[in-house]
């Protein structure tokens, strides 16, 4: 609908290119109710194709073993581009004679038509093709753009959905995402490093405090145990600044994880009477990130 | 090895290709009434342990204390049995070394232990156990110079069967496993012998690396068709009591050919006890000797039983804490409700419909106050839990 205001444009620009025989009547196939109805018949296949792969993809990949639902939900982008591709040649083989010539006069009249009406579509669209093969980031990948963060629950022609911790989804442009810088929890893995900070005052037993912290790691159902555990401390004025860093066998856990953690580690600081930070109000708001206790917060 | 491998492989793709020709047609079979299993079940716990675990357990013993004997400075002064999360270890060694190993004084620990309701008391109790024994030579014997100094040397082998009962997977809960290997590596005057599962021992070589002071682990074997048909051959083609009303005896007839004892090791991947659950399934009965309830003919003198090919159950769909929890029960073999719920960092009353639905599955059994895994499900359920990505106990 956009395309008819510039169409006169199009067709000197695509008259320009064309050779002394050659004219408009030859660029386009005559159109016939047949060829409508095959064109409108392929449209809809498509659209069909791109829903079915959509709902068949996430249904299985959220039946399988953990291990096989990356791997099925990173081939939702490819396959989709296999459906578009396919109808877009289909359609337009349909509708054009697509000669060497034809070709560069259609490419050299697009680019000018869309350029001008759909600039931050088209930016999109080429973005997310780049952004396809350069992989910053794949598909159920929990990743950060902007200000947002949560797992890329889809890929569309367009932009990217986010699925939220909060349960929010977030659509983002593929060309956001390209200048935007994108921070990957786990790269096309099942875990994701998850980092629980926890504060302890400076008299408190240190080692038996990291101890606690490892021993929480490993007892919490949660952690991978194949990979490492690591516990970092730092001083604070106020505070020992312990931080636990562990992977979860499944990012997705990451919320519960912490969760778990926190309770594991105050359960056992009771236990010992563990001293937790005593912060002064002034200070509360900005040094820590909230009340005396051993506190987990995002990192 | 690689050609064992793929002998095995051969085998078991043979056993599954070759169709098992029941003796009588499926239609004419039927399962077998629960009294009769029950009644079974007395002979089935009569067997003796197969013997290719003791002669394993044996061999690999005498060359682990023999090399430690010679060089006890450098050489690790324990063994470690591993085993499924079902398969009871005591038994096993106490099998094994029923006759001890020669120049030994075997000395057996824990036999029957179970974790104590407070997990954190089972450092104090380990203490408490191995402090009231005599107190060993503080220093490592010296190594024999003749013929005459090894047979007369008398080494002590200390032997605890249960190292998973001796943990819980919660903050401090494997003092007792650090306590141990701390003795093992300060008492070098006597040998120790461990009985561990395989998964326990994984999960405890991640969180205190078991395997840098308790170097030497071997791994019951997986018994072949040959091992199973050995084992069970006590039971088929013989007339067993019974202490059913108004039958004599119960005759087990024997399987048609060698595929059904191929299939049922592969099926059962060799271990004993899915291989006997796997046995007792696959038995059936004339239709004809039953009621169309089910029950018992009144007819019925003698109770015979036939082999029908052994397949495994099919696994339920498992819902997120499922995995969760069947994890921590084969991490710890057997254990409570309460120990189960505090592993897991949940309340009680919140794992407990989940264990409901297991245990009506048939994927866990409770025996007492105790829940483990169902021996039947085990083979499938380690493949689920590797494709669910968590760290799993290999033999």
């Amino acid at each position: 609908m956009m395309v008819s205001p510039l169409l006169p444009i199009a067709v000197v620009l695509a008259q320009s290119f064309l050779s002394g025989d050659e004219t408009l009547q030859d660029l386009f196939r005559e159109i016939t109710v047949g060829r409508t109805f095959r064109v409108i018949l392929a449209i809809a296949i498509a659209y069909v194709s791109l829903v079915i792969i959509r709902i068949i993809t996430t249904a299985i990949s959220e039946r399988v073993p953990r291990r096989f639902r990356l791997v099925i939900k990173q081939s939702i982008p490819i396959l989709k581009a296999l459906v578009l591709a396919s109808t877009v040649s289909y359609v337009l083989n349909l509708l054009i004679h697509l000669t060497g010539s034809n070709l560069i006069a259609l490419t050299g009249t697009i680019a000018v038509a869309l350029g001008f009406a759909f600039k931050d579509y088209i930016s999109s669209i080429i973005a997310g093709i780049v952004t396809l093969f350069e992989g910053p980031f794949r598909m159920g990948d929990r990743v950060q753009i902007g200000e947002h963060y949560g797992e890329v629950i889809d890929y569309g022609l367009r932009g990217l959905r986010l699925q939220t911790p909060d349960d929010n989804t977030v659509t983002i442009p593929h060309n956001t995402a390209w200048t935007d810088p994108i921070a990957n929890a786990n790269s096309g893995q099942l875990e994701a490093q998850v980092v629980t900070d926890f504060y302890f005052a400076h008299e408190t037993d240190i080692d038996l405090a990291v101890s606690l912290l490892y021993q929480a790691a490993y007892s919490s159902r949660y952690t991978q145990l194949k990979l490492p555990v690591m516990v970092i401390a730092a001083e604070k004025p106020w505070a020992t600044h312990l931080k636990l860093k562990a992977y979860p066998m499944d990012a997705r856990d990451e919320f519960v994880y912490k969760t778990d953690l926190t309770l594991r580690i105050k359960k056992a600081c009771a236990r010992h009477q563990l001293r937790y930070p005593q912060v002064p109000a002034f200070e509360e708001s900005e040094a820590a990130p909230s009340g005396n206790a051993a506190q987990p917060s995002d990192s | 090895m690689v050609e064992k491998q793929i002998q095995s492989f051969l085998q078991s793709l043979q056993a599954r290709i070759s169709p098992h020709q029941p003796i009588e047609p499926e239609e004419t079979l039927a399962k077998v009434p629960p009294g009769v299993l029950d009644d079974l079940n007395q002979h089935l716990g009569q067997l003796p342990v197969p013997q290719a675990y003791t002669t394993t357990i044996r061999d690999v013993c005498t060359e682990a204390l023999k090399a430690w004997r010679a060089d006890p400075e450098t050489q690790n002064n324990s063994l470690v049995v591993l085993g499924q999360p079902m398969e009871a270890i005591a038994p096993i060694l106490k099998a094994s070394f029923q006759e001890p190993l020669p120049g030994c004084d075997m000395q057996f620990f824990l036999s029957g232990y179970q974790r104590p309701n407070h997990p954190l008391t089972i450092t104090d109790h380990l203490r408490r156990e191995l402090e009231s024994e005599e107190a060993a030579p503080s220093e490592s014997p010296s190594a024999p110079a003749t013929e005459k100094d090894i047979k007369e040397t008398k080494t002590t082998v200390m032997v605890i069967p249960n190292l998973e009962q001796c943990f819980l997977r919660c903050i401090q809960g494997w003092e007792g496993i650090e306590y141990l290997q701390t003795q093992v590596s300060h008492d070098t005057a006597r040998f120790w012998v461990f009985g561990c599962n395989v998964w326990a021992w994984a999960f405890l070589d991640k969180v205190c690396q078991t395997s840098a002071y308790l170097e030497k682990a071997v791994a019951l074997p997986a018994l072949t068709s040959e091992d199973l048909q050995t084992w069970l051959a006590p039971l088929v083609d013989t007339a067993l009591e019974t202490a059913i009303p108004d039958c004599s005896e119960l005759w087990i007839e024997a399987a048609a050919d060698d595929s059904y004892w191929k299939t049922l090791a592969s099926s059962s991947e060799g271990f004993r006890t899915t291989a006997l659950c796997l046995w007792q399934q696959s038995l059936r009965m004339q239709a004809t000797d039953l009621t169309d309830a089910g029950a018992l003919a009144a007819d019925v003198d003698t109770i015979r039983l036939i082999l029908a090919k052994p397949s495994l159950p099919k696994l339920m769909t498992f819902e997120v804490i499922d995995r969760y929890l069947l994890h921590a029960l084969l991490i710890h073999g057997e254990m409570t409700r309460s120990h189960l719920a505090l592993s897991l960092g949940e309340a009680e009353r919140t794992i407990r419909p989940r264990v409901q639905v297991l245990q009506r599955e048939g994927v866990i059994r409770q025996r007492g106050r105790r829940l483990s895994i169902h021996p039947a499900q085990y083979p499938k359920l380690c493949d689920e839990m590797q494709n669910n990505n968590f760290l799993i106990g290999k033999s």
